[in-house]
């Protein structure tokens, strides 16, 4: 088996059942492909066959939804156990998780839930993500969350825990400009602003990967759905990250209302133009 | 005190009111910002969480929903998700105990199949992400040293799963795939025995005798086929062994056999 390296200015699509079979049939030109690692916890079966012909054709992307990495409770010994047979069995390119939190008590809410951001947290989430790469034997990314509400309890921003996240344990950060965006709008500051503080505090080989996706307007705030094309706002957010770190594996996420693999194909070629342009200039800059 | 107490204790209070609107007193005490928005942003969280449940119960119970409809079905996910929270990070995971709370669940009551019917869906699932097989072939048992032959053991396929059922559940599963073309036909009365297994990587779900369910289970328990074909006669004195062997092969039950 062959380990792929991720391509550096690579942009990928979020590979969804209903899209299997049309996106392995036509192989369409990708950076890479990212997948639920859930999905693939299993021992074999037909979705299992269909990753490893993915893995045959594209880089992979593994991005996890369950590990509950700020959960008060003990990190799953057995969720972690699947995800390191899955990696060593699909040599994936990227390996993330959320900074968030899925259950307390043993009891699953299976959301990924916002917690304050302290310095007890900090330290447990470092712990657990030195526990995650010690088991995978590799850095992990670690994405920034979408959120819908703020607690009064926090000694710091969520940019700032990254921040030191990064440099307590190693791991990288998958930048969700979406997910920024609709913080942005919902806690009613700018987001542009707040995306260069992301920038300046994080070293620029800490951002291992960028996640584009669409949002919805719900009643009382933006409701990150992934499940519409990516806005103009977030599309010009991403040039300036672009611009600001260089050229990062992009992904072009999309989970429920799934259009047509056309439609992502599309956003993916979007983003990759975004990509090149900022490249070319950064060269002409040389 | 442990160091994660005050983050655990958050996160408690949020649990609560994600799981109930009528717990979320501890929530909002934790939450910046008016309470009254707080707590409608909150139901953001529970919608979220029980249409997650929703999509995972959705996958794994396709048949039940046919049976009782979108709307229906998109009620019992909700009772379900209150009862039986899920235990694992993997939604994958979730939903084992949805036939069971179905046999409970009253208003249900009139289709008492149901229960059974979700029984089967989730050896269903499970069967769909068991490990691969290589299936054994007939010459593997003809070419078998003839004295070996009743001391012979089976191996068997790791998604093969074996029901036993009061109501003609096979019938009903195999009636309710949507690349089923025929009227709906269903004699209610029957009963069925089932066997869940794999054929190749599609699930599908094959109708046995009492005796070939008694056969499969012995072989299951890692029995001898002596002692399988002992108890299969003993539920059924005529009892056709050679096409209950040759369905066993043809249905890739078996992937090795040995003395």
């Amino acid at each position: 088996m062959t380990t792929f390296v991720p391509i550096p200015d690579g942009v990928g699509i979020g590979l969804r059942a209903p899209h299997y079979e049309q996106a392995l049939e036509s192989l369409p030109p990708l950076g890479f492909l990212e997948v639920h690692s859930e999905n693939f916890f299993h021992a074999g079966g037909a979705a299992m066959h269909i990753l490893m012909r993915a893995r045959e054709n594209y880089p992979l992307s593994l991005h996890g939804v369950g590990l509950s990495l700020a959960s008060a409770d003990e990190l799953a010994q057995a969720h972690l156990a699947k995800l390191a047979t899955l990696v060593e069995r699909t040599e994936p390119a990227l390996v993330s998780e959320h900074l968030c939190w899925g259950a307390v008590d043993g009891a699953h809410l299976n959301d990924l839930l916002p917690f304050p951001y302290s310095r007890e947290a900090l330290s447990l989430v470092c712990e657990r993500v030195q526990q995650v790469q010690d088991r995978l034997g590799r850095r992990i990314l670690v994405e920034n969350l979408s959120s819908y509400v703020r607690f009064r309890d926090a000694d710091m921003s969520e940019c700032e825990f990254l921040a030191e996240l990064v440099q307590r344990s190693g791991c990288g950060v998958l930048l969700d400009v979406n997910n920024l965006y609709v913080n942005a709008q919902n806690f009613g500051f700018d987001a542009h602003p707040e995306m260069l503080d992301f920038m300046r505090r994080l070293p620029a080989s800490a951002i291992g990967e960028i996640h584009l996706a669409g949002h919805s307007q719900g009643e009382l705030c933006l409701v990150d759905t992934h499940g519409t094309q990516v806005c103009e706002a977030v599309w010009a957010l991403y040039r300036d990250a672009i611009a600001a770190c260089g050229a990062v594996p992009t992904l072009i996420e999309w989970d429920t209302d799934l259009p047509a693999l056309a439609v992502l194909l599309d956003e993916a070629a979007h983003a990759h133009k975004i990509m090149q342009n900022a490249c070319s200039r950064e060269a002409l800059h040389v | 005190m442990s160091e994660s107490f005050r983050l655990r204790q958050a996160q408690r209070g949020f649990a609560a009111a994600v799981r109930s609107s009528a717990a979320q007193q501890d929530a909002l005490l934790l939450l910046a910002g008016d309470a009254a928005r707080n707590q409608q942003l909150l139901a953001v969280y529970r919608g979220n969480s029980v249409a997650n449940a929703g999509k995972a119960l959705r996958l794994a119970y396709p048949v039940v929903e046919r049976i009782v409809g979108e709307e229906f079905f998109g009620g019992l996910c909700r009772a379900f998700w209150q009862e039986c929270p899920s235990r694992s990070g993997d939604l994958n995971e979730y939903g084992e105990g949805f036939g069971d709370f179905l046999a409970n669940f009253p208003h249900v009551a009139e289709l008492p199949y149901l229960a059974d019917v979700a029984r089967v869906e989730w050896l269903v699932s499970r069967a769909a992400h068991a490990a691969d097989h290589v299936a054994a072939t007939p010459a593997q048992l003809a070419n078998m040293p003839l004295e070996s032959v009743g001391v012979l053991r089976l191996d068997l396929q790791p998604g093969l799963a074996l029901f036993a059922s009061t109501w003609p559940v096979a019938t009903i599963w195999q009636q309710h795939q949507t690349d089923y073309a025929d009227e709906i036909d269903i004699d209610l009365n029957k009963d069925e025995c089932l066997a869940v297994h794999r054929v190749g990587l599609r699930v599908d779900v094959t109708v046995l005798s009492t005796a070939e369910l008694a056969l499969w289970r012995q072989a299951q328990a890692g029995q001898t086929l002596a002692a399988m074909l002992e108890t299969a006669f003993a539920v059924d004195e005529s009892f056709d062994v050679q096409s209950a062997l040759q369905a066993g092969f043809a249905h890739e039950f078996i992937t090795a056999l040995h003395a």
